[in-house]
């Protein structure tokens, strides 16, 4: 199987003004800091980031994103106060959705109906569908010009593991890019992760960071 | 007993062995110093049996809550991504969550997630609320400015809308009906219907048999 490794200055050329940017990781774990790194290095600006939640907090406050997709803000007071301030452009969506619609982007799908949100302001603006006898609002797929994804192993074909609750968005947001770049915490041999522990199917991911060179 | 553990405590005798429950971030999981051991608790991060929490953050841990805490798990628990974990929320197999509240009205609306000048989002709390029969509220009867945070109609963005079944304060426990409104079912030792009265922004119930918490 053909290598997929890069080196850093292979990935920082990938990012560019403007791009949407799908990160995985919650709660400040799981997050491919490296990667975040190299959209730094890059200089990229004008960037949209979708996450569950405020993990990047650090490119949020370097002024690198104009827009956020999340569910919580982490109650940070800067992220708080740099929300307030309008610099950024927020949209809040229900953790649970916003999850399902980066699934349906990465399986192909158009959208989900959900239940979450009926009757607060989740629902403003969106289109609602009786289905079965019951009202459902229509959320789009969301996908991504670049996912960015921490796993725990990955093999050079980009077949994933992931460690603990980190799992967590990281295999979703490996599906959901048009482009799919990886950090590993371990860069293992071809038949070294059993094929029935693969969560994410090489078949998914573009490119893995070699961290040795 | 501070007042936040005499309110975890009473919140914790409302579930019974074989109950799945979720605790939401901040006072609610002091709940978990409470429960019986045959109580299993999910976190909506994607984790089922997670046992104690800890404030510190072990950066080689693999385990972690919603709260982005270390937790340990109990024998059982298993570990998942984001959309399984919200689809045991969505389709009832978690029996209860316990949130905070900004405001709770008299027919169980609730504003969690957002005030005037702070948008710390909405996290999960919205999927809960949409997809768990019982919604507890645990908070401190009055805001820090004396003001009541159960309330005739709640003027700050809604979480869901008709969805909270108990209120638990320092100083009383509520029944919440969508269609009958508030029933105080039990007050503090010590403290009359009356200060309860004039502590709450919306008209109640006192239970023929009201008991003391």
């Amino acid at each position: 199987m053909k290598s997929k490794l890069f080196s850093r200055d292979e990935i920082i050329a990938q990012f560019h003004d403007g791009q949407t940017i799908m990160t995985g990781g919650f709660a400040f774990h799981g997050l491919p800091n490296e990667l975040l790194d190299c959209v730094i290095a890059s200089g990229a600006r004008h960037l949209t980031n979708i996450a569950l939640d405020a993990s990047c907090a650090r490119l949020m406050h370097m002024g690198i994103f104009d827009k956020v997709i999340m569910a919580h803000s982490g109650s940070v007071r800067e992220n708080l106060e740099l929300i307030a301030s309008g610099k950024i452009e927020v949209e809040f969506c229900p953790m649970g959705t916003i999850a399902e619609r980066i699934r349906a982007g990465g399986m192909g799908l158009g959208g989900i109906l959900v239940k979450t949100g009926l009757g607060t302001v989740a629902q403003e603006g969106k289109q609602t569908i009786e289905l079965n006898g019951q009202e459902w609002i229509l959320e789009p797929a969301l996908r991504a010009d670049i996912s960015l994804v921490r796993a725990a192993t990955a093999d050079a074909y980009g077949n994933l593991t992931y460690n603990g609750t980190a799992l967590n968005s990281n295999h979703i947001v490996a599906t959901a890019g048009d482009l799919t770049i990886v950090e590993a915490d371990r860069l293992v041999e071809l038949d070294e992760i059993a094929p029935e522990n693969i969560v994410t199917p090489g078949i998914f991911v573009n490119m893995i960071l070699d961290k040795n060179c | 007993m501070d007042n936040r553990h005499f309110i975890a405590k009473k919140v914790a005798s409302f579930f019974q062995d074989g109950d799945v429950i979720n605790l939401g971030a901040g006072m609610p999981v002091l709940v978990g110093d409470y429960i019986t051991d045959n109580v299993v608790i999910q976190s909506e991060n994607g984790l089922l049996g997670s046992a104690k929490s800890y404030p510190g953050l072990d950066p080689e841990a693999h385990y972690f809550n919603a709260s982005g805490n270390t937790v340990d798990l109990i024998p059982g628990a298993s570990v998942f991504d984001i959309c399984t974990s919200f689809g045991m929320i969505r389709q009832g197999l978690v029996k209860a969550t316990v949130l905070g509240a900004f405001e709770v009205s008299q027919y169980g609306d609730l504003a969690n997630w957002a005030r005037p000048g702070s948008y710390p989002g909405m996290g999960g709390a919205m999927d809960l609320v949409s997809g768990i029969r019982d919604v507890i509220v645990m908070t401190d009867h009055c805001a820090k400015n004396g003001s009541p945070k159960i309330v005739s109609e709640c003027t700050l963005p809604l979480t869901g809308r008709r969805v909270v079944k108990a209120i638990v304060t320092e100083l009383a426990l509520f029944d919440v009906s969508a269609a009958e409104g508030l029933t105080l079912v039990e007050h503090r030792e010590g403290v009359s219907v009356e200060e309860i009265r004039a502590k709450t922004g919306a008209p109640f119930k006192v239970a023929p048999d009201l008991k003391i918490m």
